[in-house]
């Protein structure tokens, strides 16, 4: 028999129908929802909660792309906030971590879209940063900006990934998503690169045995059925290659941008799309609560409703912060498991790639 | 007990206490969230918030230094925020709306919590006068404690008419979602109009009445203001 309602398509591991999206996204009841939820994410990763310890690099602000959306971009080095760091600079972050002690896995590394920067700068950073520690896995450069790369220097999306690559590119962010309805991106980031060149970068990436995450953010200008449409175009992708990681909801922040005048995003709207994208995207093996994004006790509650990531440690994250975002900078490993435990679910240390750092007795030692 | 089996009664304890705590805030409220503007009286003797609020309330810790009961009232406060049970009928004596903050700490257990709760059941059972209570987070709050602690509240404190929330303490996403296990007022900074974040204003954490509704609606709520005289009308932006 055919799984009709939403509880037997969930109990028979039937994927959900963009019908089935919108349904759930106008589901008023936001307990039920996570209930749901909560029963993939148990049956998906059990009561673990992942976090890492990373470091986030945001080379540059100046930008050409001048979306609506951003707090963090400039438009030339002269305008108050402008930032471009040099290459010393870069390694400096990450030398001061590691002078410290602290036994970072990755750093992530995104930036604007410069037109002045030439290509080695990016090359020349992760070979710099990779030597620092070559088992440090970074994570840089969302599609947008391989996207970037490709057009203005002129070379094959494969070309600009192989090149990063050998300089030390493990994997891809999964940033400038953003919405991928045309009606949207048209007005709140016209000159990005289109949804299919994006979801083309990821495709390619794949493609090369490289993973990656994948974002949607939400709170914009963005419909029901748009943000249902977004999901379904991810899922597909993860369908034909299989290298989305992670899938990590971007609550929308309104502030020090052109988009200000709209209201944030509510706690109910953050628990909606996460329950619901843990419900649509079956075959992506994680959700992350970005906490820098959601807020801690948002991020905290997010693990019953689908999420089972917190992302990490973080360490000097500008992009929300400059938007507005009110939490810590960093949060250090010992509060993360403290979160997740009062949150009633069991701490584990992961890699990039998901793998177990520390867990148990292992976490207390290295957290201590 | 495995995690996984661990995982599922947690999971279990979460959305079953709220759902049972959304159904009794049901019971007690119709459906209805609340809020109102409100400004406090301060150590000082100046008031924070709009003058027109309706909700004009003094906090226990500072009744020493403002001289008193009488002097709050004489004040201008209609709304006693208690911490001990003598001040609070004390106030409701006094003809003030009462409400009780109960205090939330990561050393208690489940057990003694519940304990606590059915002591002040009891007490409201005997004729305690209180018409709300304030869960309210000792340390720095933290999301699903929080959360069931105004779930037990509900459920432990049916004939009390209102649990509330503190939106200056818990901040108004956890705020919301708090409405969504039980509670069903929001008390702290609602203003009609918010003034730019600017000077001393910059870390006001006021919103607005229109925000504030939409808090509730956004918790499944209609959403009413209470007015002068404490009469409840539903709002319409």
């Amino acid at each position: 028999m055919t799984p009709v309602s939403l509880g037997e398509k969930l109990h028979a591991e039937v994927p959900l129908s963009f019908e089935d999206g919108v349904a759930l996204f106008r589901e008023p009841d936001l307990l039920k929802l996570g209930g749901f939820a909560n029963q993939v994410r148990e049956r998906l990763c059990g009561d673990r909660t992942t976090f890492n310890r990373n470091l986030h690099i945001n080379p540059t602000n100046l930008c050409v792309a001048g979306c609506k959306l951003c707090s963090f971009s400039r438009r030339s080095p002269e305008q108050p906030g402008a930032l471009t760091l040099s290459l010393a600079q870069a390694w400096d972050k990450l030398k001061a971590r590691l002078d410290a002690g602290d036994p970072v896995t990755e750093v992530h590394v995104v930036g604007g879209l410069s037109d002045s920067l030439p290509f080695d700068y990016y090359i020349d950073l992760l070979a710099g940063l990779k030597q620092l520690q070559s088992t440090l896995h970074i994570k840089a450069f969302s599609a947008v900006e391989i996207f970037h790369f490709h057009k203005l220097f002129q070379l094959e999306v494969r070309e600009v990934l192989q090149r990063l690559r050998t300089a030390g590119l493990d994997s891809l962010p999964g940033g400038g998503a953003e919405i991928f309805a045309p009606r949207v991106r048209q007005r709140i980031c016209p000159n990005k690169c289109s949804a299919e060149e994006w979801l083309d970068v990821h495709r390619t990436a794949h493609q090369m045995g490289l993973r990656s995450n994948c974002t949607m953010l939400y709170g914009t200008i963005e419909t029901i059925e748009e943000r249902v449409d977004h999901l379904l175009r991810l899922r597909a992708l993860q369908d034909e290659t299989g290298g989305f990681q992670a899938f990590i909801p971007l609550a929308f922040h309104p502030e020090n941008n052109a988009l200000s005048h709209l209201p944030a995003p509510t706690a109910a709207d953050d628990l909606r799309v996460c329950a619901v994208a843990r419900l649509l995207l079956h075959n992506i093996p994680h959700v992350k609560a970005y906490w820098v994004s959601l807020g801690i006790k948002t991020a905290q509650t997010a693990q019953w409703f689908g999420a089972d990531d917190l992302d990490g440690t973080v360490q000097e994250e500008k992009i929300y912060h400059l938007a507005g975002s009110d939490t810590p900078q960093a949060l250090a490993p010992a509060e993360i498991v403290r979160l997740i435990r009062a949150a009633g679910r069991t701490p584990v240390e992961r890699d990039t790639l998901y793998q177990v750092v520390a867990e148990g007795e292992a976490l207390e030692r290295r957290t201590v | 007990m495995s995690a996984g089996v661990a995982a599922a009664s947690q999971s279990l304890d979460l959305f079953s206490l709220g759902r049972a705590a959304q159904a009794a805030a049901r019971d007690a409220t119709g459906g209805r969230g609340v809020f109102a503007c409100w400004r406090r009286l301060l150590p000082t003797g100046l008031w924070q918030g709009p003058a027109s609020a309706v909700s004009a309330f003094v906090e226990e810790m500072d009744l020493v230094v403002l001289g008193g009961l009488s002097a709050t009232r004489a004040a201008g406060a209609n709304t006693f925020v208690a911490t001990s049970i003598p001040m609070l009928i004390e106030a409701t004596h006094c003809g003030m709306r009462g409400l009780l903050r109960l205090p939330l700490t990561p050393d208690e257990s489940v057990q003694q919590q519940k304990r606590r709760l059915d002591v002040l059941a009891d007490q409201v059972r005997e004729g305690l006068v209180l018409d709300g209570v304030i869960p309210t987070p000792e340390e720095e709050c933290m999301g699903i404690p929080t959360l069931l602690f105004v779930a037990r509240c509900r459920l432990a404190l049916a004939s009390v008419p209102h649990v509330l929330v503190d939106l200056d303490r818990l901040g108004p996403k956890l705020g919301q979602l708090a409405l969504g296990f039980g509670a069903d007022e929001l008390c702290g900074p609602v203003v009609v109009e918010r003034a730019l974040r600017l000077g001393d204003n910059a870390g006001s954490r006021a919103i607005t009445r229109a925000e504030a509704a939409q808090l509730l609606r956004g918790a499944g709520l209609r959403a009413f203001e209470r007015v002068a005289g404490g009469a409840l009308e539903e709002f319409t932006p």
